[in-house]
């Protein structure tokens, strides 16, 4: 995969917050979901954010990607200093530019093939449509769906649409990946597929990669443990990711 | 193949409702129009199939029915002058009442029925009739082109009639019958198809027929002038020239010009006009309703997929971009739709004897028009992209 390959920026900072807020109001009364969090990822590295429901987690990763403005904090993230001063346009643009997103729903359209997904993100990089169309095809066989790239979305499995997701989110060689629960809706060995996709991700490509989880088989995978509770983190562990992990399925 | 267009292919039964109320919007216009134009074309049948390249009418007049498109006599020779000019005559036409003329059997029978309290044909029928004259001399320019030499032979007979077809049930006639015509007695001799008329019956006499009547042209003032050039190619030229020389007072058309200025005649008439801008609004209401509430629910379906491009940074501009691309197409699928359905409508007024006819123009204005709603829809539903919040995926 040709692009920005940012393994050189291994362990350099790629996004800081500091003292992220949030509030949402219920009612008549307001629930602080981020109690001033401090968080930081850096490129190369696979860091996991885990707690329990209602914990946080989403709303924090959806502040820092520029997803969702905090009500307090500041955000920087790569050449933007402060991510949440920006215009919206700005923000988009940046999040073209840098972000890839893996959801828990895989959120791909109904008509489009596996390589018609990729391409459609890759257009609006301004990327011709040869070139779009050689990087999906790499995408999708980086992700080992080299001969279903012209199957829809119907006509594959849950674990083959996360890995078409991932390609979609790869394909713009992204220095930020952010992936949501994305793993629970798959069984163990295609959870083991994606994990392993994003964990090359980080390795080989030097992107941060930021995911959200309560699946504690995926701590395997990880540099970086944060486990965050009620709006506040918890604790922060550097660990060495395991060389042969155990398979997530038994 | 860009996004919307192939979700609008594959997904093509969400997007159905869209599509049937723009083929209906479409049909509503197109058949109304298609069928004032068609009963238009009737009116003039006989001037377009007639062998003159040139026609000369009043100054102002717009049409040859509908308005004083007649001069005077004097104008003849005027136009004969000019050197390329080989024919000239005036149309002429009339009106009255026709009778048909029952045998005593046909009258018993027909008595016989009213008796018994049935309803059906065969009695006794009076209508009132247009009446226009052809010079019957095979070949000449008042005889349009797709009459035979029998035709016109039999035509020649004194006191014999053409009919169309469409006329004879009405006016309870067949081939052959004797008939009234304002008091006077009178053959079908011919009986024509292609002049479908369903506002008035219209019969076909010769010059002669007409004179013997007592209704022809002696005075003053003549019908417009039928005008038959060496080489009709050139019609457009001398029809210029004619113009100049008339110096305003009359006014040369070729037959193209007026066969257009006739159906524009036909549409800016008022009630016609009140009845299609109705119509028109009526479709547009109904167009932008349906399509609306549809590619509204449509979008709604795929919100989340909309909403990961824009987690991804597409922007809202794009998404929006992507919803009047699909609009589009459904509009042009509406167009397609439309069409078949106003093909369908067409053969069966066809097949009942309405004419129906469709100038390019019009089918052109009413696919923009559909195009148009379809857009105006999509624009419409644009405020259903705010729910594409990105976070809402993070959960």
């Amino acid at each position: 995969m040709s692009g920005n390959n940012n393994a050189h920026k291994r362990g350099e900072s790629a996004l800081s917050a500091k003292g992220l807020v949030k509030r949402f109001k219920t009612g008549r009364t307001f629930i602080e979901v981020l109690k001033g969090v401090d968080f930081d990822a850096r490129h190369g590295d696979v860091t996991m954010v885990m707690g329990p429901s209602g914990s946080g987690k989403s709303t924090l990763v959806a502040a820092l990607s520029g997803l969702l403005k905090p009500d307090e904090g500041h955000v920087a993230a790569l050449e933007a200093d402060d991510l949440w001063s920006l215009p919206k346009g700005k923000i988009d643009r940046f999040r073209l530019d840098h972000c890839g997103f893996i959801f828990q729903g895989f959120n791909l359209f109904p008509a489009l093939t596996a390589k018609q997904q990729v391409m459609t993100v890759l257009k609006y990089q301004d990327v011709g449509p040869g070139e779009a169309a050689r990087r999906a095809q790499a995408a999708l066989e980086s992700v080992g769906l080299g001969p279903r790239v012209n199957q829809r979305p119907s006509e594959l499995s849950g674990g083959e649409k996360q890995r078409v997701a991932i390609a979609r989110a790869l394909a713009k060689n992204p220095n930020l990946i952010f992936a949501d629960e994305p793993t629970s809706a798959l069984d163990g060995k295609s959870g083991e597929t994606v994990i392993k996709l994003l964990r090359a991700a980080a390795t080989e490509r030097g992107a941060a990669v930021i995911c959200v989880t309560h699946d504690p088989r995926l701590e395997a995978y990880a540099d970086r443990v944060i486990h965050i509770e009620d709006g506040r983190i918890l604790d922060d562990v550097r660990r060495t990711p395991e060389a042969n992990p155990a398979p997530l399925s038994h | 193949m860009s996004l919307a267009l192939a979700t609008l292919l594959y997904e093509w039964r969400r997007y159905m409702a869209a599509v049937v109320a723009l083929a209906f919007s479409g049909l509503l216009v197109l058949a109304q129009v298609g069928m004032f134009v068609g009963i238009g074309k009737g009116f003039t049948a006989q001037i377009d199939r007639a062998r003159a390249d040139i026609m000369v009418l009043g100054p102002g007049a717009k049409a040859l029915f509908g308005g004083p498109s007649g001069l005077p006599r004097r104008m003849i020779p005027l136009v004969y002058s000019h050197p390329e000019v080989i024919q000239v005559a005036p149309l002429d036409g009339s009106g009255g009442r026709f009778q048909n003329i029952l045998s005593p059997e046909q009258q018993a029978k027909a008595e016989a029925r009213a008796k018994r309290g049935e309803k059906g044909g065969g009695g006794r029928k009076t209508e009132f009739v247009n009446v226009t004259v052809i010079d019957a001399i095979p070949g000449y320019v008042t005889v349009p082109t797709d009459y035979s030499n029998d035709m016109i032979e039999a035509l020649r007979r004194p006191y014999s009639v053409a009919i169309d077809q469409t006329a004879l049930k009405r006016l309870g006639v067949k081939k052959g019958d004797k008939a009234i015509y304002n008091g006077k007695t009178i053959t079908i001799g011919v009986v024509t198809t292609g002049y479908p008329n369903i506002i008035q019956p219209t019969l076909v006499m010769s010059r002669d027929t007409l004179r013997m009547l007592g209704e022809a042209d002696t005075g003053q003032r003549v019908g417009p002038l039928m005008v038959s050039i060496r080489d009709p190619a050139r019609a457009e030229i001398v029809a210029a020239q004619l113009n100049k020389k008339a110096d305003g007072k009359f006014r040369a058309w070729t037959r193209q010009e007026l066969a257009d200025a006739n159906s524009g005649a036909m549409l800016e008439d008022q009630i016609i006009g009140i009845m299609l801008g109705f119509s028109a609004f009526l479709g547009l209401l109904i167009g932008v309703a349906i399509t609306w509430q549809t590619l509204r629910g449509a979008i709604m379906a795929n919100i989340k997929e909309f909403a990961s491009l824009r987690a991804l940074g597409v922007s809202m501009g794009d998404l929006r971009n992507i919803v009047m691309e699909l609009s589009f197409w459904v509009g042009i699928v509406g167009v397609l739709a439309a069409g078949l359905l106003t093909w369908l409508v067409s053969l069966l007024a066809t097949a009942g004897g309405v004419p129906m006819y469709f100038p390019p123009v019009l089918i052109a204005i009413v696919a923009v028009f559909l195009v148009v709603i379809a857009m105006l829809s999509g624009f419409l539903s644009l405020g259903v992209l705010k729910n594409s919040q990105p976070a809402d995926l993070l959960r």
